[in-house]
């Protein structure tokens, strides 16, 4: 094995991107799928939950913020057993049959990236100091109105935590494995496949996926960045 | 009564910001002055209804304002803070900020946004982005997007200390005109500004008034407009200078930029030749004039700018000092207070 090998994954790759393969197109989209409605739900839950913590003084924020701190590193699997657990048919959760679908692994990273994107929306709002709360407070604005100049201010951290939590979803082997079980055709996704792919060997479709998933996170970001250099 | 305090009290954890104030405002332009870190912004942020007083009591329009009113009185009174600070977007939308959250039709916002631009000298500034404003420009656009509120009270906190004589002097202009129609509290060092603009000034030192008058009456005033001078900071090495007219004095704060200095009178020393001093400001010059005031010479020097020093009647007798005899000054890098 050598470098014929990368390059052959790389051409193998475009061919297939080109010729618009099925299977691969399938679980091309189902990866953006399960990622974009993880990031949803998560978003759904991190986003107000950012700005209580960033708003109000309570007992325990402090504690908080060191959780989801240090929850930002939790292994996928860790996570992933742990939830298999949960969602199993006699487990306590196992009635929402959750379990080997889609809407279940997207449950599973949304769980994974929360730390992420409130730990990053957190220190985002953060580094908009008092000031600017005082000046939309001093200007009219009610608490509610001040938490949205918040946010909106701090939008470039709020967007590349966002973005960050896709990728983490995007990329993650352990969550889509333990709750989805890589079901061809039902949850099979990008890196699930790459990971079959190369235990039975077949490195040029490992590589093509892996470039795949690679050029996707890339053009991700490189959207991001224009839409920032474009507005700011 | 626009506003009463009574013993209001303001701590930060260790540090009292504010001790027992009891104050009175009404309809008036009051000044309230006194070196950095006295607890002026304080004072303000409190009339403003951004901070609560750990103690004592606040009414606003005979309405005591807690934790729970203090949207009330930010729908009535708005602050313009020393540094503008603004909104992503141009001057339009921050000048608009405060009009959309109350609900204000479009058409009149923009009337309203061109109306407070002409006040404010401005005109046909609202679709330039805010940062590429000049710093005299952003100062009168955060006062545009306070006036366009149409508060009963302007709270200001040093809004000309970082401004060029020129935009200094239209913020005084305009203010001096919205004096007529609203309460106004501005807290500065710029003395000449709050003698001409202010009915009645405070003087603020360590959370509590020392002083209380008519700009001609407080005797800080006179006291304070001593040995302030303008200039362009650097800091390098843990000295930082300050560019005064041709002359370079040595101080310890670490700031850059414009600021405004003062030398206490009674802090210089004056000396018939260079002397060998830890002190790291010295100069020489002439001086230019003497006055004694209640047992104590005042002794005006030119070294480039003129610096005044204070010295008792004895020192002076004993030095056989004259007008036009070439002297020098001395006095540390401490003793230069930032204001």
């Amino acid at each position: 094995m050598g470098w014929q090998t990368i390059v052959a994954g790389l051409a193998e790759a475009f061919r297939l991107i080109i010729s618009l393969d099925k299977t691969v197109l399938e679980i091309t989209v189902r990866s953006l799928y399960t990622a974009i409605l993880a990031t949803l739900l998560a978003s759904i839950v991190g986003l107000p939950l950012s700005i209580f913590i960033t708003m109000k003084e309570f007992p325990g924020k402090r504690g908080l913020k060191f959780f989801f701190n240090s929850m930002v590193g939790i292994p996928t699997v860790t996570l992933g057993l742990f939830l298999y657990s949960l969602f199993s048919r006699s487990g306590p959760l196992g009635t929402l049959s959750l379990l080997y679908t889609v809407r279940g692994v997207s449950v599973g990273q949304a769980i994974l990236i929360l730390p992420i994107m409130v730990t990053f929306i957190v220190s985002a709002i953060e580094s908009k100091d008092q000031e600017l709360r005082d000046l939309v407070r001093t200007l009219g604005a009610s608490e509610y109105e001040t938490s949205i100049a918040v946010v909106r201010e701090a939008y470039s951290g709020v967007s590349l935590a966002l973005v960050s939590s896709f990728n983490r979803a995007f990329a993650e082997l352990g969550i889509a494995t333990m709750l989805g079980a890589n079901i061809s055709g039902i949850t099979r996704v990008l890196t699930t496949a790459i990971a079959l792919e190369t235990s039975k060997g077949e490195l040029g479709l490992s590589f093509a996926l892996s470039f795949i998933l690679l050029f996707v996170v890339l053009a991700l970001n490189y959207f991001i960045n224009w839409l920032q250099g474009g507005s700011s | 009564m626009k506003y009463s305090l009574q013993g209001v009290t303001k701590s930060y954890e260790k540090i009292e910001a504010l001790r027992g104030i009891d104050l009175t405002i009404g309809d008036e332009v009051l000044g309230i002055i006194g070196y950095s870190g006295v607890g002026k912004t304080t004072l303000l942020k409190i009339l403003a209804g951004l901070e609560t007083p750990t103690a004592g009591i606040l009414k606003y329009n005979d309405k005591q304002i807690t934790a729970e009113n203090m949207a009330f009185l930010r729908k009535n009174v708005t602050m313009i803070f020393q540094t503008p600070l603004f909104l992503r977007g141009d001057v339009f939308t921050n000048i608009a900020y405060g009009l959309r959250i109350r609900n204000t039709p479009e058409p009149i916002i923009k009337e309203q946004v061109e109306k407070v631009l002409d006040t404010v000298r401005l005109p046909g500034l609202a679709h330039r982005d805010t940062k590429d404003l000049s710093g005299g420009e952003q100062q009168r656009v955060a006062l545009a997007r306070a006036l366009v509120l149409d508060p009963e009270v302007l709270l200001l906190d040093e809004p000309t200390s970082n401004l060029d004589p020129g935009n200094a002097s239209i913020i005084n202009d305009v203010l001096r005109e919205e004096s007529e129609s609203r309460v106004i509290v501005i807290a500065t060092h710029d003395l000449p500004q709050v003698s001409r603009l202010a009915d009645r000034v405070l003087y603020l030192m360590n959370g509590v008034i020392i002083e209380e008058g008519a700009p001609e009456q407080v005797e800080a005033i006179t006291r304070f407009t001593e040995n302030i001078f303008p200039g362009i900071s650097s800091h390098v090495d843990g000295v930082s200078t300050i560019k005064v007219e041709g002359i370079e004095l040595k101080f310890t704060e670490p700031v850059e930029g414009r600021v405004s200095i003062h030398v206490r009178p009674q802090d210089i020393i004056l000396s018939k030749d260079w002397i060998e001093t830890s002190a790291r400001n010295q100069f020489r010059g002439p001086i230019v004039g003497v006055e004694e005031k209640n047992g104590v010479v005042l002794v005006s020097v030119d070294v480039g700018t003129i610096f005044r020093a204070q010295i008792t009647r004895k020192s002076f007798d004993e030095m056989r000092l004259f007008l036009g005899k070439e002297i020098n000054i001395s006095f540390k890098a401490s003793s230069v207070i930032l204001l």
